[in-house]
């Protein structure tokens, strides 16, 4: 595995998501797969079912937290009970790293639940490296950013994306979460190289891999997460695993959810291509 | 757009653009009615100001791909928390209602879980595009506080219960997973209907305004909701008021009326079931 500080040194391989759906089912079976993935805002409650099921699951295998809500982009900051919220959790699952999107989603505390694009200017740039240094700082855990898949492009950009992932991790001192389907849905809604794209990142920060499947809508790609990966999503997370070594990978499939086995048969597609390549521990920086 | 607007700015802009109300054909992909007041122009306007055309897009189809993503999530989100309050409402209603709701309370939570915490208060200061009867608002009232209080009792706390030896000894407090509710409506039947011919809604129509005091608790994973006798309900709320057994006991003994003869002699079964269930913790 592609092991380093982001990851914790961790030689996680293949894990899917951990949907409601499947719960029953997977502590009744304990399938053959690597670790899990949460969405922490999920399980950021009080009690009740979402942790009992949590519990269950961190006992059999590692867990580790994906959120969506920290918005590390947003121009007033982070939310602070939100923060402490946050690292309850990962008190609870122990998991190795957390990670969260590039993006903004609120203002002025109005929450859009979405994941809204940044504009990459130098400004984003430094908002986003704050609000990370200041999530990795209450977090005591490393943080990992996920690029994003996008449909807007904005006037006042003056870098690419993948410039402004480097400078953002790199300003941050962050690791990043590499998803690959976002990549590719990026490239075709925006007409870039998907390729270059990848080649342009800081590959030591890679600390995990993400896999989906995405819908058509018209002229744009939709980043919908029902569908399996399909082929050029395939060869990309090849040449993904080429540059940055092995990398605990995941598959996201979070709509139009199919049955247990169906999921974990498409996530271990994943492993020809990590077995094709030297386990290694890099070091960033 | 002026290439130095400030990110804040920009953030300002954006969010305002994605809680106009839908309109064409976002629109009509909902079960939201048409609005007379046709599309909102601030999607347009802050698109061309803040978004670059694509190959095969112009800024407000960009941004338009945003807009609905933020309605249709919402609106999904109270639709899987209040089904009960569709079926009695209907869909045009309940989709008009949500909407108005939305537009009055957006989220504030990092939690979508939270987002309907509001809706009994925004119920009653709503304007029914088709106005709905004064009875079915109230007992959509009724039926929205349930269902808030299901979601809440379903990721509320638990803390260590108490042992019915140490009642009298400390201050006592209910779990957090304890709702109580005392409403006008038989909402509890409608609500473990699945479905609501016309004829079952004639007869819920017909129900006569009294109170029905109802607690609403986790048992193990699962949300439940039972109708108790007016005074062991009244006990449960002295308690939750007092934090003392005693003087919960001495409140409920002074209301006239309150303690019938045969609630005196079920008082003891009433700790014992509460007492079994867990149901109170240190205060």
């Amino acid at each position: 595995m592609s092991s380093n500080r982001f990851n914790s040194y961790s030689d996680l391989g293949i894990g899917i998501g951990l949907r409601s759906v499947h719960l029953p089912r997977i502590v009744e079976t304990l399938p053959s797969v690597d670790w899990f993935e949460v969405i922490s805002e999920a399980y950021m409650v009080e009690g009740g079912r979402p942790l009992a099921w949590l519990d269950q699951v961190a006992g059999h295998y590692p867990i580790v937290q994906h959120g969506v809500s920290l918005y590390p982009g947003s121009a007033q900051g982070l939310d602070e009970a939100y923060l402490q919220r946050l690292k309850e959790l990962t008190r609870r699952t122990k998991t190795p790293w957390v990670s969260d999107h590039l993006c903004w989603g609120s203002v002025a505390g109005t929450v859009s639940h979405d994941l809204l694009p940044l504009p990459y200017t130098k400004e984003a740039v430094r908002c986003t490296v704050a609000n990370i240094r200041r999530a990795q700082d209450t977090l005591e855990l490393p943080f990992v950013v996920e690029n994003l898949s996008s449909y807007a492009e904005f006037h006042a950009s003056t870098m690419s994306e993948w410039q402004f992932l480097c400078e953002v991790v790199e300003g941050a001192d962050a690791g990043i979460l590499l998803d690959v389907n976002n990549i590719y849905v990026s490239s075709v809604n925006h007409g870039f190289d998907p390729y270059h794209y990848l080649e342009q990142l800081p590959h030591e920060r890679v600390a995990q891999i993400h896999v989906a499947g995405h819908s058509r809508s018209g002229e744009v790609i939709i980043d919908t997460h029902d569908h399996p990966v399909c082929d050029a999503v395939w060869r990309l997370y090849a040449r993904a695993i080429e540059l940055c070594g092995r990398t605990p990978t995941l598959l996201e499939w979070d709509a139009d959810i199919p049955d247990l086995e169906t999921v974990l048969a498409e996530a271990h597609k994943a492993r020809r291509y990590l077995t094709a390549q030297p386990v290694e521990t890099r070091h960033a920086g | 757009m002026p290439g130095d607007m400030p990110l804040l700015a920009l953030q300002q802009h954006m969010l305002r653009a994605l809680q106009e109300p839908l309109s064409g054909e976002s629109r009509t992909r909902t079960a939201l009615a048409p609005r007379p007041e046709g599309a909102s122009h601030v999607v347009s306007q802050v698109a061309d100001l803040l978004l670059t055309p694509s190959a095969s897009l112009r800024p407000a189809e960009r941004l338009e791909l945003y807009h609905r993503q933020y309605w249709f999530r919402l609106l999904d989100a109270l639709e899987e928390d209040f089904p009960a309050l569709q079926r009695w409402l209907g869909t045009a209603a309940f989709w008009d209602l949500a909407e108005g709701y939305l537009l009055a309370h957006p989220s504030r939570s990092f939690t979508l879980r939270h987002l309907g915490y509001a809706l009994p208060a925004y119920l009653p200061k709503h304007a029914f595009r088709n106005p709905v009867t004064a009875l079915d608002t109230a007992f959509a009232l009724d039926l929205a506080r349930l269902e808030v209080a299901l979601c809440q009792a379903f990721e509320a706390g638990e803390r260590p219960p108490l042992a019915g030896a140490a009642l009298g000894e400390s201050t006592i407090a209910l779990q957090p997973y304890v709702k109580l509710l005392s409403l006008d409506y038989p909402v509890d039947t409608l609500w473990r209907q699945r479905r609501l011919s016309s004829a079952r809604r004639e007869r819920f129509a017909r129900a006569q305004p009294r109170t029905r005091w109802l607690i609403v608790y986790r048992r193990g994973s699962r949300v439940e909701v039972e109708r108790v006798p007016r005074a062991a309900f009244a006990i449960l709320v002295a308690l939750q008021n007092t934090g003392h057994l005693e003087r919960a006991l001495e409140d409920v003994a002074t209301v006239p009326g309150l303690l019938r003869c045969q609630d005196q002699s079920r008082i003891a079964d009433w700790f014992s079931q509460w007492v079994a269930r867990g149901w109170f913790c240190a205060g």
